[in-house]
């Protein structure tokens, strides 16, 4: 192999690492926190990591990695779930059930958000998890600036709804 | 909070953003462990999927068979334990599987194959058939591809060097430690199973180009 070419490898490795020690935890808390498995969560981070190396000269050029990844992952958790319910007698993976007051999962905030449309739950997890601006978020969605707005205020809306309807209902106890 | 959420939002946003930091996670997973998926994943891709088709054609003869895409693989390298009462393969932390061989129970070939496939490792599980490459490829346990936990008697030389077939018959947890990483390029994994002596011999093949020979058992010295 040409010197240049290991030159160019070491670097896309370094590269690499210094991004999954970077992102990693960020990234499976957003995959967890929409999931609200953190096992799967887990298996699904490490698959989207997996990629984003197998496939890291298009990754690293990608305006927000993380967001990849995250978006990734929560993909193949979707495909997991649609294998799972037409899985026959080989497959049996198994499911460590959820521990919600463990792993924090079960606060009323991120149940609430596991309740949102798919699309407005992703709308939340790139632009409050992931702190992307607007028209990156936008951009990774391949939707328009003000369809993200949009998006983002019913989330907004509804969150907001939800809990207040805890908080009272908290109170009334 | 940004100009583009209202004072309430932020209110939310705080609450999503705390209820986020307040997770516990589990700690990051090695490096080596996400590069050597990636891989195995890369190896997949090259590979092609292009099913698990396996005909008879090799009835009685010997075919020579460009079968890029025959030693397939899912696409779904999730996590976990498949169980059959033959066998089970565990995919373990560091990327490597373990496949676990019980004694005394029905064999059957295309489910391991399947199995294999669903964990992202290129191979192909035949009936009382060999195959091997023109071009030999290396011992896949003297490249780390394959372990032995059980002791498995080593042959003179050759391939295969190590086998379940060496053992005997497939007994009680005999386990072999599957690591798809250590694959060289263009590889995948085979295994004949024996219905007679009921036992499984594993070879290393080049996709690219093997052929499968009905009826042959491993060369007797290797």
């Amino acid at each position: 192999m040409p010197t240049g070419g290991l030159t160019g490898v070491s670097q896309d490795k370094a590269e690499f690492a210094e991004f999954f020690a970077a992102s990693w935890e960020s990234c499976l808390r957003a995959v967890a926190a929409s999931s609200g498995n953190m096992t799967l969560a887990e298996d699904q981070t490490a698959e989207a990591f997996a990629r984003a190396w197998a496939s890291w000269r298009k990754v690293s050029r990608h305006p927000a990695p993380a967001a990849w990844v995250v978006r990734t992952a929560l993909n193949a958790g979707a495909s997991w779930w649609r294998r799972r319910s037409k899985e026959t007698a080989l497959a049996c993976h198994d499911v460590v059930a959820v521990d919600g007051q463990r792993t924090g999962l079960d606060s009323a905030v991120l149940a609430a958000l596991r309740r949102l449309p798919a699309r407005q739950r992703e709308v939340i997890v790139l632009r409050v998890f992931l702190d992307l601006d607007i028209d990156t978020t936008a951009r990774q969605l391949g939707i328009a600036p003000g369809t993200v707005r949009a998006h983002l205020s019913r989330a907004f809306t509804a969150l907001r709804n939800e809990l207040t309807q805890a908080t009272t209902m908290e109170a009334e106890r | 909070m940004t100009h583009d959420e209202r004072p309430n939002d932020s209110a939310v946003t705080w609450e999503l953003r705390d209820s986020l930091s307040a997770l516990t996670v589990p700690g990051r997973p090695s490096l080596a462990a996400i590069t050597s998926r990636g891989r195995a994943r890369q190896r997949r891709r090259r590979a092609g999927f292009a099913g698990l088709g396996v005909t008879g054609a090799i009835a009685g003869t010997a075919v020579a068979v460009g079968l890029t895409g025959v030693l397939g693989a899912s696409s779904l390298g999730g996590a976990g334990t498949i169980r059959t009462a033959a066998f089970t393969l565990t995919s373990n932390a560091n990327g490597t599987d373990t496949l676990t061989l019980t004694a005394g129970q029905v064999f059957d070939p295309a489910l391991l194959q399947r199995a294999l496939a669903q964990r992202g490792i290129p191979a192909l599980v035949k009936t009382d058939a060999w195959c091997s490459s023109s071009l030999a490829a290396p011992n896949p346990a003297s490249i780390g591809v394959l372990a032995f936990s059980s002791p498995v008697k080593s042959s003179q030389g050759g391939l295969p060097a190590l086998g379940f077939r060496e053992q005997g018959r497939i007994g009680a947890h005999i386990v072999a430690v599957i690591n798809p990483a250590k694959m060289p390029s263009g590889t995948g994994l085979f295994f004949g199973y024996y219905d007679r002596d009921h036992a499984l011999s594993p070879n290393l093949i080049y996709t690219r180009s093997y052929t499968c020979v009905s009826g042959e058992q491993p060369p007797a010295n290797g």
